[in-house]
């Protein structure tokens, strides 16, 4: 079961490296499966998602990808960005 | 996690104890990266290229292995051939590869001082000989140090297989550009063109280098049968094991990693150099082998920050409100891709409520060592041009800057430049603290100036492991995976006295090491104290919670009879109503009431919050030597809350001292050859503390409701004010504005005689 399409918003610069938009709607159960859904749209995004990639859950960062996408609506797909 | 407005007042939170380390680190006991010997130990050494861009036509080792007392040689080819894969580094990420080839190189040397082959020998003299010894053939290539050099169409490519990421369509020919990153709302045109005042200038500066005092340095030891220990110092232990098996191609639990204490990193010890190379030296001689960067290596070979172009309109309506800003911006890489261009395309304007913005960052590769990171990465150069055009932007406008800022500032719930909103920040609090501060009212003397700036860095949380355990005595140890380079071994242990409601000194602190405790990302990113200590408040209430059901069994009570208060356990009911049972008589008895007490806390944190700071900087020009000095400075900064004060400020003033060098003296000089000319402090000039005034640390508390006591991350903030504070204040004391880092002396006095 993969539930409602989500509103999904691809932040620069993975838009134009991997998927040619910054728009896309898309089911998923949680976030591992928006990664793979995303995988199959653009191959290689999943092999860089955990370095580089930041998940937004309805405006917030989630950093357990587990998380079920049931009750959400939008995921944002940002940049992660390293301190020092 | 609990909000921390509903907790008591606090018994330790906030105090400023005598940290655990410290009497070691005084007296010279404790052991860094560079005093660690094992026995047997051999002797290492690196040869560098002399050439910043070179083919490496061949490699002869042979003399090299027939002098005495050399025992190995290695070079790039002794590692294994490895594919493409993009891993965490530090907080960032590399591809494993580039990784590898930084270690030593393989077919290309891409700057002066690219590690090219290495020995290991019974003496550090033997090595240094063995050195000479080594012919390495080059075909010398053409060089590129510049950014816009970098970007020109017949420029030297690092890279024949770099096309520019963040284009559509990918680029049909490779580039020196690495990544593109555009980020921004509205309509930037229109925005510009309906402002009644606008302003545009060109920032720029050369790399600098994090200075920290411990240069890079390690021993490792590859054992017959597969395992091996390292003795490093560096951010995260837990980095270097997985960079370095990554690069070896060996499981990682072959690797134990035991971290020494770290002299200083600031992001630049969160990748590796030297543990790869010691690792083969060691399997090829049998031996351990030490492998330590002279200060000169350090600047020659080790990441500095990026220098930068910046380019910066702004416009505001007539009442000051900021309509448009545009910043488009420039970043050295050095020679493999760095990830700062989307860490300077947040951190540029989202401080300020703008409808029209456009931000554009371009990673360039250069043949300079790559690019590292260094606290705040990315942060401090873009701020330099943003609040340095902000200065010029309110004295068109006739208005104070303060209050410019003051009414642009963003607030809870306004969005950021990626669009998600702001939590619970405290900027406007911060600029509302600056505005009561005496500093800012104080009068000034002659050939002075007050220049003021502000900034943010969005911090992190991740993952973290925590061990704490009771002794038989019921005192307790908490076992970190995290390095303590800012006090947070005392951190740690504040946080759990409090927890457990008992004095601060019946709990130690320790960093383990790889095998003795589970994965821990590295101390950088403003992480630790917010996320390592999230751990330990977990660990902490297990603990609590197991000692309150010991001692309901110990008492034959339930444990819904027994209630922990005031670091002991209280019967509420029953037979025993009343007594007390303290943790020593708890634990004394915990072999024969279920086992020895402990608890493991491993999460990956979530709920961090961005820090803000703004800063109010006086200097004082001498018009005759072109010098400035800084002789009063405030830093205020929304620190959620601090858990040991004195490390709290001493954060905020380090970054602070290190982002005056950064204004005022640092910089990186390439001579015509492309080689460094100043890798050394003598001429590479750093701030020492007869150059700096007192730094006032102010703490604005606004709680970070996430985090069981209100952690917000406060390491990377106060780097980035200070570029733009010390040059607005050098505009107020001249009238002459720099755009131009360092703003040394003779900048300066060129700017005041422009006639010569």
């Amino acid at each position: 079961m993969t539930g409602h399409a989500l509103r999904i918003i691809i932040m620069p610069p993975f838009d134009k490296e991997f998927f040619g938009t910054d728009r896309l709607s898309l089911a998923a159960v949680n976030l591992f499966d928006l990664i793979g859904k995303l995988d199959a749209l653009a191959p290689g995004f999943a092999a860089i998602a955990q370095p580089r990639v930041h998940l937004a859950v309805d405006g917030v960062l989630e950093t357990d990808w587990t998380r079920p996408l049931a009750d959400a609506s939008e995921v944002i797909v940002l940049p992660r960005v390293g301190g020092g | 996690m609990h909000a921390p407005e509903t907790m008591k007042p606090f018994r330790h939170i906030g105090t400023r104890p005598v940290r655990p380390d410290g009497v070691d680190k005084v007296t010279g006991k404790a052991l860094y990266g560079p005093d660690f010997k094992a026995p047997g130990m051999l002797w290492g050494a690196i040869l560098r290229s002399p050439h910043p861009h070179a083919r490496i036509v061949s490699i002869d080792t042979r003399e090299a292995e027939r002098l005495a007392g050399v025992k190995a040689v290695a070079t790039g080819r002794d590692f294994p051939t490895l594919e493409s894969l993009v891993m965490h580094v530090g907080e960032g990420a590399s591809d494993i590869v580039d990784v590898a080839h930084n270690c030593l190189a393989l077919d290309k040397v891409l700057y002066e001082g690219h590690a090219v082959a290495a020995v290991a020998a019974t003496s550090p003299e033997i090595a240094r000989d063995a050195l000479a010894l080594i012919e390495v053939e080059y075909d010398v290539l053409p060089f590129v140090l510049g950014l816009e050099e970098a970007l020109a169409q017949d420029a030297p490519l690092l890279h024949d297989n770099m096309f520019t990421k963040g284009v559509k369509p990918r680029p049909d020919k490779p580039s020196n550009a690495s990544m593109r990153v555009e980020m921004g709302a509205g309509d930037i045109e229109a925005g510009l063109a309906g402002a009644a005042v606008t302003v545009e200038g060109r920032y720029t500066m050369e790399p600098v280098h994090q200075g920290y005092i411990e240069p890079h340095a390690c021993v490792a030891s590859w054992n017959g049968d597969g395992q091996a220990q390292i003795w490093c110092s560096s951010q995260g232990h837990f980095s270097v094991r997985s960079l370095t098996a990554s690069v070896l191609a060996i499981p990682q639990s072959d690797i134990r990693v035991m971290p020494l204490e770290i002299g200083g990193g600031f992001g630049g010890k969160t990748t590796i150099y030297l543990e790869p190379v010691a690792m083969i030296l060691s399997r090829k001689s049998g031996r351990p082998v030490r492998l330590a960067m002279s200060r000169e290596e350090v600047f020659r070979a080790s990441g500095p920050a990026p220098g930068a172009i910046i380019d910066v309109r702004i416009g505001a309506d007539a009442d000051g409100r900021l309509v448009a800003a545009d910043v488009e911006f420039k970043y050295h890489s050095g020679a493999y891709p760095a990830v700062d261009a989307g860490a300077g395309v947040s951190s540029a304007i989202g401080h300020y409520r703008i409808a029209n913005t456009r931000v554009v960052g371009t990673e360039v590769l250069c043949n300079r060592p790559a690019a590292k990171a260094y606290r705040a990465p990315g942060a401090p150069q873009v701020n330099f041009a943003v609040e340095s055009a902000l200065d010029e932007l309110a004295a068109r406008l006739g208005m104070d800057p303060l209050e410019l800022r003051l009414k642009n500032a963003a607030k809870p719930g306004d969005p950021q430049t990626s669009g998600l909103p702001w939590g619970k920040i405290g900027w406007i609090e911060c600029l509302e603290a600056a505005k009561a501060h005496p500093h800012w009212s104080s009068p000034l003397g002659p050939n002075q100036g007050r220049g003021i700036a502000g900034g943010y860095w969005g911090n992190y949380g991740g993952p973290s492991t925590v061990n704490l355990s009771v002794a038989e005595d019921g005192t307790f140890t908490v076992a970190t995976g995290s390095p303590d380079i800012g006090g947070s071994r005392a951190s740690m242990a504040i946080m759990a006295a409090e927890v457990l409601d008992v004095p601060y000194e019946q709990v130690r602190c320790v960093v383990a090491d790889t095998a003795s405790i589970g994965v821990s990302m590295v101390t950088g990113g403003s992480r630790t104290t917010f996320a390592t200590g999230m751990a330990t408040v977990e660990a902490a209430g297990e603990v609590r919670h197991l000692l309150c059901q010991r001692a309901a069994r110990i008492w034959g009570a339930s444990p819904e009879q027994v209630q922990w208060r005031s670091g002991e356990v209280v019967c509420l009911s029953g037979d025993k109503q009343g007594e007390t049972m303290s943790v020593a008589d708890i634990a004394s008895r915990s072999f024969h009431s279920g086992g020895p007490i402990a608890a493991v806390s491993a999460l990956s944190a979530r709920g961090w919050l961005p820090g803000f700071g703004f800063h109010i900087c006086d200097v004082e020009v001498d018009p005759e030597t072109g010098h400035v000095a800084v002789v009063r400075y405030t830093a205020i900064q929304d620190v959620g809350r601090a858990i040991h004060a004195d490390y709290v400020e001493g954060q905020i003033q380090g970054g602070v001292a290190q982002g005056i060098g950064w204004a005022l003296n640092e910089t990186y000089i390439y001579n015509e050859e492309g080689r460094l000319d100043n890798p050394g402090f003598l001429d590479y000039r750093m701030p020492v503390a007869s150059d700096m005034p007192m730094i006032e640390a102010v703490m604005v508390e606004v709680p970070n409701p996430d985090h069981p006591f209100g952690v917000k991350g406060v390491g990377e903030v106060p780097i980035v004010p200070p570029l733009a504070a010390v040059a607005n204040a050098i505009k107020a004391a001249t009238g002459k504005r720099l755009n131009s880092l360092p703003m040394s002396p003779e900048r300066v006095y060129a700017a005041l005689h422009p006639e010569g």
